[in-house]
């Protein structure tokens, strides 16, 4: 039987974490990720999390990465192994779709909101796209309107980055989404990633 | 001829603010309003910044019932279009695109359409008051900014202080601190003005 090609696992440790707010999501049927690589977090999610019938939409630019670590990574190359991923996983798990967004997030994400019914309709987000603090206040803003009641928004790499290079990692950005929305949402998971429920 | 028809005037202020702005715009083409209301500022904006060929566009969810309304003189809506109508007699080469629908999804479309490419030279955000709406406003504006171009936020200073989060600072500054390697602060006081580097 075909694997699964990934050359990356910064997901490894999200399933334990993930695992235990599946029981908290309002339903199975319609999540959302921003940022989808080569599709580990993909895979999982659809494996995992998704029930028959649902969908799970995919926004990534798989444009070169900035950061120097990654410089010499073809994107070209990643999407490829996203596609091949997402093939394989639509022959095991047939009844779950993967609907797969090449774009920048904003824009993305806006025409996602423009359509009508798409409103507080999603019942689980991954914020995992730029790591640039203003793109993720961005990010987060826009999906929160996606985010049915009781749904869950899970950001990835909250502590990510040198911690003195505040407006070039998620945590400032994060903070203040969390602060600001306090009114609207409870804090369900604090770790390396953070997770917000939608009230 | 027929005249305008205003019930507030929470906008007397600004002009002497804006003035100072409109050298620094990139051009006075293409400007976009948020929270139109009876269009006061709309009319001025029209009036005093825009060129002949340009267009101000107006988003505004004008809510039925809406809090100021004064029944005799009929809706905030009702006296937007009256005033836009008026507007457009006096200076028919300048266009006032009225787009009716929450901020939100309305300028989520916007870019969607336009992408990352800065299409206005001037914004003005008075919609929602609250900090989770001004931040959501602040947030999908900037993308809509053209580069050299000025953001202003209204009522930065209005509300009960230590209601933090039933007011725009929170907002506002968490914007401009996050913002802060792509925003200029051009004015600061009651209202709180910022330039896209």
């Amino acid at each position: 039987m075909a694997e699964y090609k990934f050359t990356t696992n910064w997901f490894q440790w999200s399933p334990d974490v993930w695992t235990r707010l599946v029981p908290m999501l309002p339903a199975r049927a319609k999540f959302l990720e921003v940022g989808s690589f080569e599709g580990r977090s993909t895979v999982w999610t659809m494996e995992h999390m998704l029930e028959d019938g649902g969908t799970i939409v995919c926004i990534d630019a798989w444009e070169d990465l900035e950061h120097e670590a990654y410089r010499d990574m073809s994107m070209g190359s990643v999407e490829e192994r996203f596609d091949y991923n997402l093939a394989l996983v639509g022959t095991c798990f047939a009844k779950r779709k993967a609907q797969k967004i090449k774009a920048y997030s904003q824009p993305a994400l806006g025409g996602i909101l423009g359509q009508p019914g798409e409103l507080e309709s999603y019942d689980f987000i991954y914020i995992d796209g730029s790591h640039d603090a203003p793109v993720v206040l961005t990010d987060a803003c826009q999906a929160w309107s996606l985010l049915r009641r009781g749904g869950i928004m899970m950001f990835d790499d909250y502590l990510f980055g040198d911690p003195r290079d505040v407006l070039h990692r998620p945590r400032i950005a994060i903070d203040a989404f969390v602060n600001i929305f306090a009114e609207q949402l409870v804090v369900v998971h604090q770790g390396y990633q953070y997770a917000v429920q939608k009230q | 001829m027929a005249d305008y028809v205003f019930t507030q005037d929470w906008f007397h202020w600004a002009p002497a603010v804006w003035q100072n702005l409109l050298p620094l715009l990139p051009a006075r083409k293409s400007f976009l309003e948020i929270g139109s209301f009876e269009g006061r500022s709309t009319v001025w904006t029209v009036e005093n910044m825009l060129d002949d060929g340009g267009t101000l566009t107006c988003i505004d969810p004008w809510p039925s019932g809406d809090l100021y309304g004064d029944e005799a003189r009929g809706t905030a809506e009702d006296r937007f279009d009256h005033n836009v109508k008026v507007l457009g007699q006096r200076f028919a080469k300048r266009r006032v695109e009225k787009r009716k629908g929450q901020s939100i999804q309305v300028m989520a479309s916007l870019i969607n359409s336009h992408g990352l490419e800065g299409v206005y030279d001037f914004i003005y955000i008075d919609g929602l008051h609250d900090a989770t709406g001004v931040l959501s406003d602040a947030c999908l504006a900037w993308p809509l900014l053209k580069q050299g171009g000025v953001v202003v936020f209204d009522d930065y200073l209005w509300g009960d202080p230590k209601d933090i989060l039933g007011r725009p600072k929170l907002a506002v500054d968490a914007f401009l601190n996050i913002f802060a390697e792509s925003a200029d602060v051009v004015h600061l006081g009651y209202q709180m003005a910022v330039r896209k580097r």
